[in-house]
């Protein structure tokens, strides 16, 4: 059953009066149960396609459709019933995405009672619940904590809580770890992952570790400038990747298991600008592959938008 | 956070013993004799200056003086209104004044406040641009000007509202326009600036992911957040407020505080305007204490360093 | 785009102001002295443009020598602020350390007395006259300044081209000078153009309690008080030299906070 279909989705910006085509067209669905992850570079319009879903953008325009459980997420005047309820999320930083003037437990209490889930109290309990259920240890001081007085990591954990208090059917997680040190990454990540298996939720991860979407991901959706270049399972993708930019990507990861010298490998220049995008392949480039034929508008053929694969 | 507020206290009564000192120091450096002047005093009552001035001891003897005087509560007698103490002065301004600053908070804070947030909610749009500019003006308009187009257009032209004097409610509604314009103006813009501020922040995002409709995020999370510095700020506003009076009270011919302190001036009555300007350099640090204090249990943050 | 207009506005405004506190008293065939008992208190009319006060004088000629009264205190007072502002916030945030410390409390003490309050105690000590107001307006007024500069100052030293202008051994005034004041300079003209609506401020207010510029000299404030007196049957001696100091205080705020927003060093791209 197809929770959340995009279709055609586009982000512009208005920069000093120009505009920034951030994202330029991207369709995917996902299942109920299914974990997703976006994995692209800085620029690549991942946060931005997620963002502007749930209309938490700062974005000039937003074109297409975002059907979640059939209603059209941008075309709906309230998303407050959706938000929160059905669809919980969590953001990059997590140093700055709680109110530091007030209580862990009353921003947990919040979201369930403003849907009317709870009373007060039994709202009370479910934070506590939460609390122990995200590894928050000793939930019943932190309760009453205010956000200074604990580590990036714990906070992340509570922000967690808060994104999943209302037993959201889509979790979408925008670069949940990247703020993180690296051991409590791995904490995390296995933590998303449980919970995901527990709750039987949907759960869209966005990040640039192709690493991390192998780790929690069924499927996974590669982004490059604005627009998606390949996407598929993951063991497939990993296995045998089609298109140039992935291949790319998936060699340039440093290999912690080789014994020989092997120099790092690196994908020579840098993204297009998107305020005057290219018109084509935005990847020509860059691409060891390009052609003349690159330079007409790959079609999406075989879950890969590249000349040579058609 | 007693840390916090033992250091302030201490800064706040260092300052008003150099405005003591400063003051003390100040009237004697007057060519002539300032506690003299060219007022003609009766026998008693020069007898009276000279005791509690000490008039022909040595300097600091008279400042020593002076201090044990002020610290007993006794801020001196007042030559021009011969056998009147400054005291007494107070005692009669001090209520009328109160009230009048009292008054011109309590619209400029809810006013500001209301006024900020709106342009925040709305901004880059034209609500915000009006805002602005009604403060800009706010700020720009001398109380002195803003009262005498009031009572221009209120008493004169309209007969609206009694011109001046002081009596009933009527009677405060002019000044208490007059001297709120300024404060509502500068809350105004504070409050919309922070607003702005914290509407970008990162935990506003979060707040409306749980679903929670705009205005609501704003009201419970942003205000709160926004309005630290709006208290921190309060502290001028009552400076403000305080001089501000002296030129509503004048104009309105408001037997209040400021109204004398004018008084005692026009009139080269020294020891009058050294004790006042102690007893407002005082009251003003008392507020400025008062603010910090409640900006010290308010922040969390500080509350635990 | 718009944003800026109100800039521009504010400056169209100044300008004029400027030149006709500049230009109209020359070409004025009045003196601001010049006593015509005959035409005392008279409309505002062909004769007198802006009409004539109780002694007959021309208030339009008398106006624009307030103006180059009131501009000229002003913005002096505002400079030497500046001045000293920034010398005290530039040191301070430079040396850091206990004496930066002593420099910011020192700054807090003074900072707490009452700037109207100081400003006419000064002014009664001292007796009226310019230099008086200039000196107890400036007597606590560039504390601001100072704060403003050692934050600034403070963001600023973690740069590394100050790191290094020290390695290669430059003095600390040079540092200071040539480095850390001249990238601070955006909040410091925004604080100074902020600063003069204050100045005039205060010096027509000292003219309204009688202690600033003295008669026959006319600066705004002094003609203020005049025409309080008379506002009920001659109202115009009270609205030009208000709307006046309205108008520039108006302007220099507007002007001030595009400044303020236009040059905010967090904004940099």
């Amino acid at each position: 059953m197809k929770l959340l279909e995009i279709k055609d989705l586009s982000v512009q910006f208005s920069v000093h009066g120009k505009i920034l085509q951030a994202v330029r067209g991207i369709s995917f669905d996902i299942l109920a149960g299914e974990t997703v992850g976006i994995v692209g570079e800085s620029g690549s319009g991942k946060s931005a396609a997620v963002q502007a879903i749930t209309k938490l953008s700062q974005a000039e325009k937003i074109g297409g459709s975002a059907l979640f459980e059939g209603v059209d997420l941008l075309k709906e005047k309230e998303l407050k019933h959706i938000r929160g309820r059905k669809i919980g999320m969590i953001f990059q930083d997590p140093m700055s995405s709680l109110n530091p003037t007030m209580r862990i437990g009353a921003q947990i209490m919040e979201g369930l009672l403003f849907h009317k889930l709870h009373p007060k109290e039994e709202a009370k309990r479910k934070a506590l619940e939460w609390l122990k259920i995200v590894g928050v240890p000793d939930p019943i001081a932190r309760f009453s904590q205010y956000p200074h007085e604990l580590s990036g990591g714990m906070r992340q954990r509570v922000l967690i809580a808060i994104a999943l208090a209302c037993s959201p059917k889509l979790l979408i997680a925008d670069e949940p770890t990247t703020a993180l040190d690296v051991t409590i990454q791995a904490q995390i990540l296995d933590m998303l992952k449980n919970l995901q298996k527990r709750f039987q939720m949907s759960l869209l991860l966005i990040t640039h570790d192709m690493g991390v979407v192998s780790e929690i991901c069924k499927k996974v959706i590669v982004m490059y400038a604005g627009k998606i270049v390949e996407m598929g399972s993951v063991d497939e993708i990993l296995k045998s990747p089609k298109h140039p930019y992935t291949q790319m990507l998936l060699r340039s990861r440093p290999n912690l298991e080789s014994t020989k010298e092997i120099p790092l490998t690196s994908i020579d220049g840098s993204p297009p600008n998107l305020l005057d995008p290219p018109k084509g392949c935005a990847f020509k480039e860059r691409c060891p592959f390009a052609a003349n034929i690159c330079d007409k508008d790959p079609p999406f053929i075989k879950s890969t938008a590249c000349w040579r694969v058609s | 956070m007693f840390g916090f507020l033992f250091k302030k206290a201490l800064i706040l009564l260092i300052s008003l013993w150099c405005v003591v000192t400063g003051t003390f120091f100040l009237m004697h450096a007057i060519p002539g004799d300032p506690f003299i002047g060219d007022h003609a005093i009766p026998e008693e009552i020069m007898r009276s200056l000279s005791a509690y001035y000490g008039l022909d001891q040595p300097l600091w003897v008279q400042y020593t003086k002076y201090l044990k005087g002020l610290l007993g509560g006794d801020l001196g007698p007042s030559i021009v209104y011969q056998g009147r103490t400054v005291n007494q002065f107070i005692a009669d301004g001090l209520p009328i004044s109160a009230r009048l600053g009292f008054q011109a908070l309590c619209v400029s804070i809810p006013c500001g406040v209301l006024l900020g947030t709106w342009a925040a909610m709305k901004r880059a749009r034209w609500q915000d641009n009006f805002a602005m500019a009604l403060s800009t003006v706010g700020v720009s308009v001398p109380s002195f000007v803003l009262s005498s187009l009031l009572q221009l257009i209120f008493c004169v032209k309209l007969h609206l509202l009694p011109v001046a004097l002081w009596g009933s409610f009527e009677h405060t509604i002019l000044p208490t326009i007059a001297l709120s314009a300024l404060p509502t103006a500068f809350i105004a813009r504070l409050t919309r600036s922070n607003m702005v501020e914290v509407l970008q922040q990162d935990y506003i995002r979060t707040a409306l992911a749980k679903g929670i409709p705009l205005f609501k995020v704003a009201l419970r999370h942003a205000l709160r957040n926004a309005l630290l510095p709006v208290i921190a700020y309060l502290g001028p506003v009552a400076s403000h407020i305080l001089t501000g009076s002296f030129m509503v009270e004048k104009i309105f011919a408001i037997p209040g505080l400021g109204a004398w302190m004018i008084h005692s001036i026009n009139g080269r009555d020294y020891p009058m305007i050294l004790g006042l300007t102690v007893f407002f350099s005082a009251a003003l640090m008392i507020s400025l204490f008062i603010v910090d204090l409640l900006y010290s249990v308010l922040d969390p943050r500080i509350r635990h360093e | 785009m718009s944003k800026n207009r109100p800039a521009i506005i504010a400056a169209a405004i100044l300008l004029f102001l400027f030149s006709m506190a500049l230009f109209a008293p020359l070409f004025s065939s009045y003196s601001y002295s010049e006593i015509h008992l005959d035409l005392k208190n008279a409309e505002p009319g062909f004769l007198f443009w802006f009409g004539s006060d109780e002694l007959g004088r021309d208030l339009f000629t008398r106006v624009w020598w307030g103006a180059r009264i009131s501009l000229f205190v002003g913005i002096t007072a505002a400079l030497i602020d500046m001045g000293l502002g920034v010398l005290w916030g530039s040191i301070a945030a430079y040396l850091g350390g206990k004496v930066e410390e002593t420099m910011m409390r020192i700054c807090d003490i003074l900072y707490a007395i009452p700037y109207l309050l100081s400003v006419i105690l000064l002014t009664v000590i001292r007796g009226p006259g310019i230099v008086t107001i200039l000196i107890a307006m400036t007597f606590t007024g560039w504390i601001n300044m100072a704060r403003i500069v050692r934050s600034q100052i403070l963001q600023l030293k973690q740069n590394d081209y100050i790191t290094a202008a020290r390695a290669i051994g430059a003095s600390p005034m040079r540092i200071v000078f040539r480095h850390l004041i001249p990238n601070a300079i955006g909040p410091i003209i925004a604080g100074v153009t902020l600063t003069i609506p204050t100045a005039i401020f205060t010096e027509a207010f000292l003219s309204f309690l009688g202690l600033g510029i003295q008669a026959p000299a006319a600066s705004w404030g002094v003609m203020v008080n005049d025409g309080l007196s008379a506002m009920r049957y001659y109202p115009w001696r009270l609205f030009f030299p208000a709307l006046m100091i309205t108008l520039t205080m108006f302007s220099f705020n507007l002007l001030g906070n595009a400044l303020r927003d236009a040059l905010d060093p967090r904004l940099k791209r």
